[in-house]
Parts: C-alpha cells; structure tokens; sequence
C-alpha cells in the first residue's frame, strides 16, 4: 500500500515534463528541488542530531564555487611568484569537486563543535558562513568577487547508447534534481534508520545517557555535519550549473532562512517534512505571484502562513498529519468493533 | 586470587577548594553484587561519576578489567564494559520503549557508515536481530508489552525499568546502577529488583548506590 502510494507519487514527479510545457513553471519547480535537497541535507543536521547550523548556505555557496571553478578553470597566485593553475575541466568533476569541499568543511564545523553546542554552534556557524561569503566577496582573482562567475557550462552526461547529452533545456534538469533529490532522501532515509542515525537522535536527545551506552557523540555529529554539508553541497553545484553564474550573494542569509523555514514547517526530524516544507514555502512566492497579489502582499500571505503553522503546528505539518491520521484510524477501529 | 574486576585506589574529587571525595577505595570482584552507601552529599554519584568519565578526579586510580579508567571518555569506559545509570530518571523521553533500548544496544551492533549508505543487506539483516534482541530484553525487565510507548510516556517506575535495559542492552561486565529505587515505592523496587537482580545473575555484576 505504502509502496505503491510511493511509486505512484514519483511515477507523478517524473512525467510531469511530460505532459505540462510551461517553461516557468518547470524553471520554479527545479529551482524548488535544488532547495529541497538543501532543506533535506539541513534536516538531517537540524533535526536529527539536533545542532542548529545557521551557516547553512555556506556549504551550499562553496559547492557552488567549487563546482564553477572547477569546471571553468581558474589561475591564483599564491605567492607573487608561484601560481596554481587548474585548466577547465568536465562538469561532473566539478560536481565531484563540491560534493569533497563542502564536506571537508563539514568536517572541519563538525570538530569545532565539539567544543561549541548550542547557541555557540549556532554563532559559530553564522560567522564561517559570513566569513566564507566576504572571501568569495574580496578574493577576486579566485572568484571573481562581485563581478561574478558567468558562462559557467551546463552539465554533461554521457549515457550508453544515448551519446552525450548537455543539460541545456529544462526538463533534462528537472530529472536531474529529481534524481538527486531522490538520492538524498534515500541517503538520509538509510542513514536515520540505522545504528547511526539513532546515534544521532540520542545525542539530540540525551547526551549523557547516550555516551553512557558507549556512543561516540562526536564521531556522529561529525558524521551527520560530513554528510549534510556534502549533500548541501551538491545542491550548490547543481545550482551553479543551473542558473550559470555565481555571485557571492549565493551565501546571503536569507537562503539559510528559507531552508529552516522549510525544515521547521515541515516537520524537523521527520523524513517527508523538509519535502513538503520545501513545496510549500518554495512554490508559494510564485503561486501568490500567478494571482497577480502586489508584491508586497505575496510576503505577508508568506509570513502569516508561517507563523500560523509554527504557531498552531509546532512540530511541524507531517508530524501533524501522521497524529492526525493515526486518531483517525484509531478512532476507526473501535467503532468497526461497536457495530 | 584473581584481579578485581574493578579496583579503586585512594580516589578524590575536589570541586574547587570542596573536597566531594576525599580518599576512596574500594574494590568489586567477579559475580559480587556490591553496595555504596551513604547519607545525602556523602559523595556517591560523585564516585560513579568519578569511575566513569563524567567527572574527573584529582587524585587516585581506577583500574577496571586490568585497564587504566583515568583520563578515559565515558563511552570508551562504556566500550570497555562498564556502564552505569543515572540518579536522575535519565531516558530518551521523546523515543519509543523500543527505540531506547535499540540506542542501547550501540555497541553490539557493527554497521560502518559506508554500509549504511550503500544500503548493503548486511545492515538490513543485523537491523532486524537487534529488534529481536531489544524485545528481548524489554520484556526481560517486564516492558515487553510497552515497547511502542514514548519514553516520557512511561510511568516513572517504568521509566526506571527500561533505564536498566537500555544500560543492560550495552552488555556490561559491570553495571553501576546509582540509586535504581530512588522515588519509588514497595511494589516498584521489588520490580525494579527483580529485573536488576536478575540482569545480576545472569548477564553481569552490578554495583548500586543508595542513601541509607
């Protein structure tokens, strides 16, 4: 029952290019999932180990860079004389190239807070991910600074028997994020269903009793930092090779923002939550834009939702709806026994 | 004679200029059940924090199973075979029974990252043992028929069970329980004791603390 629901939904999400031909939408929906695999990657930080990153977007945002420089080449001079030279190369070595920086930046995090919990991980996070956006801001003959990364080539896939294919239209990138999309919910799904996701969540929940069984608290929060911020990261390459240029506002907070909005409305800690969080808060400035509402209405329609769902569902809307229906089959079942 | 399973050597603990413990000795053989009394602030969860990482202490030795404890995290001590509970009611409230015990039976699992990730059916087989086993023991200390019920759910008598099973299911060689009947009336600590009594004669030693 269960299975089929999920076959049919994705069944859903991957014909949608085609039978629907409007461009803009399929560009909102690809831009959406490129957030979803961020909020997904969030989740597993957030909600299950429990560490609020509010540096975020910086695995995202050096993603982003690493995947763009890598595949577009870049010359620094390290010392007036010395210069590292890196000639373009394929896209799916940049990609490769984010998913490796972005998780050695997790890893460097994830050690710092085993000194830093809490409120200070929190402060911690904010500045890397500030810090990291004025290099990108000031360190020009890298990144370009303001000027920004453009031209930045679009994804190659050599498929057997298909020839190469270059992801130049829209519906070959929505498969695209799709997929990864698809790979990140599972990653996350094997990974909280397993000996090292409880680990997590026993962290979240209880630090000491969890080190008193023998759990290395900062081996998984290492692991879970690891893995978010290389999955945030390839999200940042997919949208590098999406959109085609990168500017340093890429690590604006206001994007860190929106993937908490999405994890906390949806329900943090909860598998579906970042996804339906994410469909929600990323599709609704556009749907509200579709009715023609002033702009400046669209963002207080966005704000009051907000606060009515943290306010009236505060551990999110999946959580809300599994209680829900779970009174509703419980409630079900006496009354089939009564009659 | 052979070693003591756990021997402590002239253990102190100052906090500041306060001494908590000032001269500690003691030693828990294979199969002895031993206990630690004392009146309030006699320095007995000061001890066991002591013995297991969670304090450190300012002098002395501990030797558990011919290992050095001093300077040793507290999942390593864990990892050597000794665990302890708390004094305060210490469960994960927002998981199942059953998820609790699962936390609790960590180091018997054997799972590395890279398998988790590639899915291998190696994780999938050890997962269903380990319900098996947490069920096991869950209706060992007498949860068997709450294992679904969230920890903070529980009544507090229960609590303190699936306490004991979740340090039960870290397989310990030696099990300080520090104050296992605290708050708990007639009917609760001979439950309490049974399970823990059991555990004691079965599986392993334990050690308790409690106020006189």
């Amino acid at each position: 029952m269960k299975k089929s629901l999920t076959a049919l939904w994705l069944a859903f999400l991957f014909s949608l290019p085609l039978w629907m031909n409007n461009q803009y939408v399929l560009h909102v929906l690809v831009v959406t999932g490129i957030f979803i695999v961020a909020a997904i990657s969030l989740n597993l930080l957030l909600g299950y180990a429990g560490q609020l990153s509010l540096g975020h977007v910086a695995f995202f945002g050096i993603g982003a860079y690493a995947s763009a420089l890598t595949s577009l080449g870049f010359s620094v001079h390290l010392t007036p004389e010395t210069v590292l030279a890196i000639a373009p190369k394929p896209v799916w070595c940049g990609m490769l190239a984010a998913v490796i920086a972005s998780g050695a930046c997790g890893w460097f995090l994830g050690r710092l807070s085993f000194k830093v919990r809490g409120a200070y991980f929190v402060i911690v996070s904010i500045s890397f991910a500030e810090v990291v956006r004025l290099i990108a801001l000031n360190w020009v003959e890298l990144t370009q600074g303001p000027m920004a990364l453009n031209n930045i080539p679009p994804l190659t896939l050599w498929l057997p028997g298909l020839g190469e294919h270059v992801f130049w239209k829209k519906p070959a990138n929505y498969w695209l994020v799709l997929c990864i999309a698809v790979v990140s919910y599972v990653i996350v799904r094997r990974l909280v269903r397993s000996r090292a996701g409880r680990a997590m969540v026993a962290l979240r929940e209880n630090e000491p009793l969890a080190s008193s069984v023998g759990i290395d608290v900062t081996r998984y929060l290492v692991l879970a930092a690891v893995v978010s911020a290389a999955m945030a990261g390839a999200a940042g390459a997919l949208y590098a090779h999406y959109i085609r240029i990168v500017d340093p506002d890429v690590f604006l907070f206001i994007y860190t923002v929106t993937m908490v909005i999405m994890v906390i409305t949806g329900g943090k800690g909860t598998l579906a939550g970042p996804v339906v969080g994410g469909l929600i808060f990323g599709l609704m400035p556009e749907t509200l834009r579709a009715f023609a509402i002033p702009p400046e209405l669209q963002w207080i329609v966005y704000g009051v939702l907000m606060v009515l769902v943290v306010f009236f569902l505060p551990r999110g809307i999946v959580p809300a709806v599994q209680q829900w229906w779970q009174r509703r089959q419980g409630s079900a079942v006496p009354a089939k026994a009564a009659s | 004679m052979t070693a003591a399973l756990l021997a402590v050597s002239k253990l102190a603990v100052r906090f500041g200029g306060l001494a908590a413990i000032e001269d500690l000795s003691f030693e828990v053989n294979a199969g002895e059940v031993l206990a630690l009394i004392g009146p309030n602030g006699a320095g007995k969860t000061s001890a066991f924090n002591a013995i297991t990482g969670y304090l450190a202490s300012s002098r002395g030795e501990i030797v558990f199973a011919g290992a050095r404890l001093n300077g040793l995290k507290p999942h390593r001590i864990a990892e050597l075979g000794l665990v302890r509970t708390f004094q305060k009611t210490s469960v994960f409230g927002g998981r199942s029974a059953l998820d609790n015990v699962l936390i609790g039976l960590h180091l018997r699992s054997t799972q590395q990252p890279l398998a988790i990730l590639l899915g291998l059916p190696s994780v999938a087989r050890e997962e269903k043992k380990l319900v098996a086993e947490a069920r096991e023991i869950l209706s060992f200390v007498g949860l068997g028929t709450r294992a679904d019920e969230l920890g903070n759910a529980l009544a507090y008598g229960e609590q303190r069970l699936l306490e004991i099973a979740v340090a039960l299911a870290a397989r310990p060689k030696l099990l300080l329980l520090d104050e296992p009947v605290s708050g708990m009336n007639a009917v609760e600590r001979r439950a309490s004791w049974r399970g823990s009594h059991g555990s004691a004669c079965s599986a392993s030693r334990c050690c308790s603390s409690s106020t006189t």
